[in-house]
């Protein structure tokens, strides 16, 4: 594999990554905050020097025992949350900065930084000021100042979390189009660009990779809380017997189990609206009915989330206002669940 | 705000403003253009303007490489290092000139070295202008550090990034950006080298053409010619007011 | 009851009225002395010496003559020069006949052990630093008249606005040479060393004493008596001042 290779330690905030990332791509990074998101965006830019280990990309080691090399000769673009146009510069010499930093001759410059705020729709900008430019313009431009060098690898962290809703999905179609073939690193808090954007995805928790690998592979079959919750499922941990998983309490939550299971350790996945809340046993047949035991209520836009104590794990389900006030639910209150056996993957 | 606050704030702007006033107020208007194209008042406020010219220059020169590494420190080592550069701005005047002359005086620290080589900085103008940054350097540097200091530091490593070596990040957007506090911190240089009197009369000494600059001649002309002492003082009153308004002109950040 | 009162109030009053007595006795024995600052050394020691109570509000002559002007109350004055004293005379505040009681010679001084070899106001100053007053202010004054009188030209590298900044620029050794008074090259003892020049008995600094109009006209002459009794003559001159 010759896109990113990083086997590194930074010891002072206690992350160590290992991963690679395929070339040509668009890698999703997420994690919860202080998950080690932005020590991996420091080491792949060069703000940070890993203590140990190394990185490497397009095969040339950045970082490691053989030396370091400077942010400016990384070929490695950063596009953050703020657009960070220089304010004392219009938008065509902020577009230009980098080709000019790199020695470009300035009618070439000139000649390429224009193109670039054109494939970016921002060719009528030129002569603004940043602080003249709209949010989504700003971060339009900053990605044409970004792309102009041809670099290596695009590093955007949470590029539009700062921007408003109408914004957001333009830079997001931007992105896609230009995203394209390059070997890029997407750090965010949104599935929807996981979904819509990268290819790939890495998982990080308290400065470890927990997961990596394909988007298609990975996202359906969550095995850490982190990814349950960020795809909005379920996620239930046992051993894994026939046709399904035994949790800690001898309960067997049945499913359907894919083709990589195994017998031994194994998740469940379930998504929170196939699970319904009873008094009593409904005696449905494809169905999973356990005892649980109310944890905690939280109402979610149309639906009450319930979450319930399943042999000591959470399962959440979403239920109508209607459907709470009936059952009385409030926490430690006895309740059977419902499971649709169709509804849990088991991997 | 207190509608009574009005009343302290009129106190305060009076005990500040009516000095000034009483100074104007017994200033020769008639004869002023005579006295000021006087040889001695010409001759003084020219030295004023170079020496002055020069020292905020150097200022500049040795004071941006220190705010750059000061502004850079953390923890103990930044409150020391600022401590020290602050000491010459709030030190007593005579004091600094006590501090220059046991340095660079002939028999100081430096000077004995340099009066061995044949360099002797005392009685000159170059002392004149030792004397101003010594003293005035400081505002540069603290006013540099703090504007510096409140940029994190994102610009200079998006520039990186786009491929700036670390000088070109410091020529074409760390200083640019600066470029307000960069203006004012001179202005404000240039003021208080304007001011300097008490190092400059303690270590420098005071002769015509020389080393005896605006506030040494009012000093010195302040008993025996009163009208020309308050006519000089106009003049570094109308300075002082040029430059504080072209501090505050640019004293203002640059909006992102 | 009332009796006592009255009585009490009677041993108050009297205790009072023989306080006060003792008070206005002690004060006579005590003159209050106006006196230029450069001789405040001398006359805090000439009262030491005698046993004296004196007084003293030392301060610059010109400053002192306002100060009288305006009522201060004072049984002498004495001024460092005698232009100050004729405009004490013309303003009516003195009694009597001032007398003069000191002189000061400018002096010239260089840094311990001559190093620049000095020997006078004479060529051994070229290429030298020399420091002197201004002409604006009065030891300037003085010091032009005396180049004059030597027939020298004089080419300072700074001409200072008080004669204390000339001392310290030779003191410091940062000048080869400076034209200060006597009395100042006295107090800096063996930081500096003293060239006498001829020439400057003919611009005597002189030093005036006078008893003050409407002040105690005994504890005044008794003073001035101490000032120009030969103890005090002596005195004076251990400080650098000349003879009367």
């Amino acid at each position: 594999m010759t896109g990113i290779r990083v086997d590194a330690a930074v010891r002072v905030r206690d992350v160590v990554l290992d991963l690679d990332l395929p070339e040509g791509s668009c890698t999703a990074a997420i994690g919860p905050n202080g998950a080690g998101k932005s020590t991996f965006v420091g080491l792949l830019s060069g703000a940070l020097r890993p203590d140990t280990g190394t990185v490497a990309i397009h095969g040339r080691t950045v970082a490691g025992p053989g030396g370091f090399v400077p942010p400016h000769k990384r070929g490695v673009a950063l596009l953050e949350q703020r657009s960070l146009l220089f304010p004392h510069l219009d938008v065509l010499a902020n577009a230009m900065f980098g080709l000019r930093s790199r020695g470009v001759p300035r009618h070439t410059a000139r000649a390429e930084a224009l193109a670039q705020l054109e494939r970016v729709g921002c060719a009528d900008l030129t002569h603004r000021r940043p602080n003249q430019l709209s949010g989504g313009q700003a971060q339009r431009v900053a990605l044409a100042r970004a792309l102009a060098i041809k670099p290596d690898v695009v590093l955007l962290d949470e590029p539009m979390a700062a921007m408003d809703v109408a914004a957001a999905p333009e830079i997001r179609s931007l992105l896609r189009t230009h995203l394209a073939g390059r070997t890029s690193v997407l750090v965010t808090h949104d599935l929807l660009d996981v979904l819509t954007l990268a290819s790939h995805v890495v998982v990080l928790e308290r400065g470890r990779v927990v997961e990596q690998g394909r988007v298609a592979d990975v996202l359906p079959r969550p095995r850490s809380q982190f990814l349950a919750d960020f795809t909005g499922v379920n996620l239930l941990f046992g051993d894994l017997v026939d046709g399904g998983l035994r949790l800690a309490d001898g309960t067997v939550v049945a499913g359907l189990a894919g083709d990589d299971a195994t017998a031994g350790p194994g998740w469940a996945s379930i998504p929170a609206n196939a699970v319904g809340l009873h008094l009593a046993d409904p005696h449905g047949s494809p169905r999973n009915a356990v005892d649980v035991v109310v944890r905690a209520v939280e109402p979610r836009g149309p639906v009450v989330r319930v979450v319930v104590d399943l042999a000591g794990q959470a399962l959440a389900a979403d239920l109508t206002t209607g459907a709470v006030a009936e059952l009385g639910v409030e926490p430690g209150l006895r309740l059977v669940a419902s499971i649709k056996a169709t509804a849990v993957t088991l991997y | 705000m207190p509608r009574w606050t009005w009343l302290p704030f009129a106190l305060g702007l009076t005990f500040l403003v009516v000095p000034l006033a009483g100074m104007l107020a017994r200033v020769p208007w008639a004869e002023l253009p005579a006295l000021l194209v006087s040889h001695e008042a010409v001759e003084a406020l020219g030295l004023s303007l170079l020496t002055c010219v020069v020292a905020t220059a150097v200022s500049l020169v040795l004071g941006v490489p220190l705010a750059l590494a000061m502004s850079r420190m953390t923890g103990r080592t930044a409150v020391v290092v600022r401590t020290l550069v602050t000491i010459p701005m709030v030190l007593p005047p005579v004091v600094a000139g006590l501090a220059l002359l046991s340095t660079l005086g002939r028999r100081g620290l430096v000077g004995q070295h340099l009066s061995a080589w044949g360099i002797e900085i005392g009685f000159t103008t170059v002392a004149v202008v030792c004397a101003q940054v010594f003293v005035a350097m400081p505002f540069l540097v603290i006013a540099l550090e703090g504007a510096l200091r409140a940029d994190s530091g994102d610009y200079g490593t998006v520039a990186a990034n786009l491929g700036a070596s670390p000088t070109r990040v410091l020529w074409r957007v760390t200083l640019p950006m600066s470029m307000p506090a960069l203006v004012s911190g001179a202005a404000l240089t240039f003021a208080r080298a304007l001011g300097e009197f008490g190092a400059t009369l303690t270590f420098a000494g005071s002769l015509a053409g020389t080393t005896r600059t605006l506030p040494l001649l009012v000093y010195l002309t302040r008993e025996q010619d009163t009208d020309l002492a308050l006519a000089l003082a106009l003049v570094l009153v109308l300075v002082a007011l040029v430059v504080v308004a072209v501090s505050a002109r640019f004293n203002r950040p640059v909006s992102t | 009851m009332n009796h006592y009162v009255r009585r009490a109030a009677a041993v108050l009053l009297a205790a009072t009225l023989i306080g006060a007595a003792a008070c206005s006795a002690g004060e006579e024995a005590h003159p209050v002395v106006f006196a230029a600052a450069s001789l405040t050394n001398p006359f805090a020691d000439l009262a030491e010496n005698a046993e004296v109570n004196v007084d003293y509000s030392f301060g610059g002559s010109n400053g002192l003559v306002d100060q009288l002007v305006g009522g201060a109350p004072a049984d002498v004055f004495a001024s460092a020069n005698t232009a100050t004293m004729d405009r004490a005379v013309e303003e009516g505040v003195t009694a009597g006949e001032p007398v003069r009681f000191a002189t000061n010679l400018l002096v010239l001084v260089t840094p311990a052990g001559n190093p620049a070899g000095i020997t006078g106001l004479d060529e051994s100053l070229d290429g030298a630093k020399l420091v002197i007053c201004a002409p604006e202010v009065p030891c300037g004054a003085a010091t032009a008249a005396l180049a004059e009188t030597v027939g020298i030209t004089l080419e300072p590298v700074s001409e200072e606005s008080a004669v204390t900044d000339v001392l310290g620029k030779v003191t410091s050794g940062e000048a080869d040479a400076g034209l200060v008074y006597a009395t100042d090259a006295a107090g800096a003892g063996e930081d500096v060393e003293t060239l006498e020049i001829p020439e400057s008995s003919q611009h005597v600094n002189e030093y005036w004493i006078v008893a003050v109009k409407g002040g105690d006209a005994d504890s005044a002459s008794s003073f001035i008596e101490l000032v120009t009794a030969a103890a005090g003559q002596e005195l004076l001159a251990d400080f650098g001042f000349g003879p009367a």
